[in-house]
């Protein structure tokens, strides 16, 4: 007993209708045609009218495979019964609007199923059971409640935080101006310097925004064409990613150069920190460099659309680390030839410490109005300690000169490099 | 594998069943309308048209000449498989909940729902094998369930018993000819009602599905159970596989509940267990509704399911089924 199996259609392609758009054909429809094709399959045309009305011409390649088979003699006839009932009357062979082929599934049996599937499971079960277990502690009292529902936070501020509660603070600023003010003389004391001198300003963002920044890494050198998807998926690599954000151009929609990227976990984050720092970028955009000046004239983000972190002469051979006062303090720089490309690499920080080094910037501009002294140096130094990733930096002296020797033009005024600076911090750095 | 999707049906599937060679699949739904394929390639062969109530059963004797069903019009009736012709109606005070031949297809059972004032019963007829033959309309044995309703019921080999499952877990071993109660085990938990009742080649045992989520394999002539394959989800079918030692389980969230339930926590996968070993080896995913019945085929190259979804699926088992073997067996081979 042999049987025909047609194998296909193998091309079943749908002429557009509107080729068939003729009135000749429009009344009788061709009868179908069979051409036989040098590779031993065939060509079947039929034309017939869809339920829209429209008249089809359907081209199908088969080819035929005759498969010999043995059956049972009773299969056999019943192969040849003729059809009854709601398929009377149909041609031989699946209907599709009954008979369709699935996807294709892979079956392979093991031993030891069960367990693989109980372990993925077993597992997820476990994550969750993590998740009941964390235990509910108040940073205020330490108690078993939410923070926001303690009944002290109005009167104390979270455990560990300098200047714990209202009248801590006030006692503590009372003495410290006293202390200022008899010292110092006339010399005016801002509040947020009256603690020690490193004391930290008011910060958008709230107060518990630095409980975030540890795990928080700020990325540098991104690609204008990334999207946060990517980058998502680029640092999961290395622990649960709890918030991804890319600064992005309001008006062009294009990523501005950075992007901040948390994490669950710091240990994930400081991992991540040591793995894709200065690891390539996306090779999808390389930026063409447009000559420095250019750059001052675009606006400071183009400089971190260009910076680079290749090796500790970065300063030399390509763009600077991060906008800062050096290449306001050699104008001679501004006239450089654009500075050669070589792949953009990540630049990672954490945001912490960024946030630290911005905020000491902020108190040394703000003292930048007071006669250079005794506090400007402590304050100067402060930050100088804060960033310890500059301290390699062979450009350091001009920052030290800088800070140190630099006179103030005249009271109120603020040095050129400082504007800049504190306009790139404004509108750039305050997260 | 790839299987092949039969959508003939506008409701769900209730019951699916190879014919003996193999090469046509029969399948009901609560549409009321009997379907025909070819197991080969999936066509439909042809329809059965007739009842007036949602299906609930079918079997085809084991030369492929004479179908019965059952339903909830109250009514069982024979068919010519080749013409989809009728050929014997009975009518019953409430609907039938399962028709089954016997090996040699001279008999037929039907067991019958308790309702309206009926008790279940179960309920024989001989057959004669002929298309052309006036069948019989008394039947030849009767046996009341009064302790608690029969949802499935077989004929052992040689015909010798009539072995039932019940909705409270049991399983009763009754005397065919007499229809004398022999023996009542309880291998399921009470009140967990035994969905589906599928025999071995031989039927010398037989396999029961139950809702309490297991499946039992157990013998016909004492009723002892040899097997027990674990599930997660109440079951509502159960096969046994010939040429390999497996069984297939089917099932899923009771069907009120699929609204409720993704088709990933439903669990509508047809379950493959090792017969001996009553290890789980692997699940066969594609129905979006439970599993309401899973047929073998007799000769063991592929079996299809039938889902509350309303499709059957046909999957032909291709080479990692046939060469799959534990350990101990592959050992086994060497020595």
């Amino acid at each position: 007993m042999s049987k025909v199996a047609a194998q296909g259609p193998e091309a079943a392609k749908r002429t557009d209708w509107a080729e068939d758009e003729d009135e000749d054909l429009a009344t009788a429809l061709p009868a179908p045609q069979v051409t036989k094709n040098k590779d031993g399959t065939e060509t079947i045309t039929t034309y017939f009218i869809r339920e829209d009305g429209k008249k089809v011409k359907r081209t199908q390649r088969i080819r035929k495979t005759v498969i010999k088979e043995k059956v049972n003699p009773r299969v056999a006839e019943r192969k040849t019964w003729t059809k009854f009932g709601a398929e009377k009357s149909k041609p031989a062979g699946p209907q599709s609007d009954t008979t369709t082929v699935a996807e294709n599934i892979i079956f392979r049996p093991m031993a030891g199923w069960k367990a693989s599937g109980a372990e993925k499971a077993a597992a997820e079960d476990k994550k969750t059971d993590q998740l009941k277990n964390v235990k509910i502690k108040c940073r205020i009292c330490s108690g078993d409640h939410f923070t926001t529902k303690c009944p002290f936070k109005d009167t104390m501020a979270p455990e560990g935080e300098p200047g714990a509660g209202a009248v801590d603070l006030d006692v503590d600023a009372g003495a410290d101006t006293a202390g200022t003010l008899g010292a110092g003389g006339s010399s005016y004391v801002p509040p947020h310097l009256r603690k020690g001198g490193a004391g930290t300003g008011e910060r958008m963002g709230g107060k518990y925004g630095e409980k975030d920044d540890l795990a928080t890494l700020r990325v540098t050198n991104v690609s204008e064409m990334a999207e946060e998807q990517d980058l998502r998926e680029m640092f999961e690599r290395f622990g649960r990613v709890t918030r991804v954000f890319l600064a992005k151009d309001r008006e062009t929609g294009r990523a501005k150069g950075f992007a901040f990227v948390s994490y669950q976990e710091r240990s994930e984050a400081a991992k991540a920190c040591e793995k894709m720092d200065g690891s390539s970028a996306d090779s999808g955009t390389t930026l063409a460099g447009p000559a420095r000046h250019d750059k001052l004239a675009a606006g400071p983000e183009a400089f971190f659309k260009q910076t680079s972190r290749a090796s500790p002469n970065a300063s030399d051979s390509s763009g600077p680390n991060l906008p800062s006062e050096r290449d306001f303090a050699h104008p001679e720089n501004n006239n450089r030839p654009p500075a050669p490309q070589h792949g953009k690499r990540y630049r990672i920080r954490w945001v912490a410490d960024f946030r630290r080094r911005h905020a000491a910037g902020h108190a040394g501009r703000k003292l930048a109005k007071t006669p250079p002294g005794d506090v400007v140096a402590a304050s100067s130094d402060s930050s100088r300690e804060s960033i310890p990733e500059d301290a390699p930096r062979p450009t350091d002296h001009v920052f030290a000169h800088l800070e140190h020797g630099e006179e103030p033009a005249a009271e109120g005024q603020v040095p050129a490099s400082r504007r800049v600076r504190r306009w790139l911090e404004d509108h750039f750095l305050q997260w | 594998m790839r299987p092949i999707l039969l959508s003939g049906h506008e409701r769900a599937l209730t019951q699916v069943k190879y014919s003996k060679d193999g090469d046509i699949i029969f399948s009901v739904a609560k549409d009321h309308v009997v379907c025909a394929w070819y197991s080969v390639n999936g066509e439909r062969l042809g329809t059965y048209h007739g009842h007036q109530g949602a299906l609930w059963t079918l079997d085809v004797d084991p030369t492929t000449t004479l179908l019965a069903t059952g339903g909830a019009d109250n009514t069982m009736r024979l068919w010519e498989v080749k013409t989809g012709r009728l050929l014997k109606t009975w009518d019953f005070g409430s609907s039938i909940k399962r028709v089954e031949f016997s090996e040699d297809g001279t008999q037929l059972l039907g067991v019958t729902e308790k309702r309206m004032g009926h008790l279940s019963t179960i309920v024989v007829y001989d057959i004669k094998l002929d298309v052309e033959a006036e069948q019989a309309s008394e039947h030849s044995l009767r046996i009341v369930c009064d302790e608690a309703k029969a949802t499935v019921a077989g004929f052992s080999y040689l015909s010798k018993f009539i072995i039932s499952g019940h909705e409270d877990g049991s399983v009763t071993q009754w005397d065919a000819k007499t229809g004398e109660r022999l023996k009542e085990t309880f291998p399921h938990d009470a009140d967990m009602q035994i969905t589906d009742l599928q025999w071995s080649p031989d039927r010398t045992y037989f396999i029961t599905a139950c809702k309490d989520k297991t499946a039992k394999l157990v013998t016909a002539k004492d009723l002892k159970v040899l097997k027990t394959y674990v599930a997660d989800t109440p079951l509502n079918s159960a096969a046994i596989t010939p040429v390999k030692d497996y069984v297939i389980l089917g099932g899923g969230q009771a069907a009120m509940d699929v609204t409720t339930t993704s088709a990933r926590q439903g669990k509508f996968e047809a379950r493959f267990y090792h017969k001996i070993f009553e290890e789980e080896i692997g699940r066969v995913r594609g129905h979006f509704g439970p599993l309401n019945y899973v047929a073998v085929s007799p000769q063991g190259t592929g079996y299809c399911s039938g889902g509350e979804d309303g499709y059957v699926r046909v999957h032909h088992f291709d080479k990692p089924y046939f060469d799959f073997k534990f350990e101990v067996e592959r050992e086994n081979d060497n020595i």
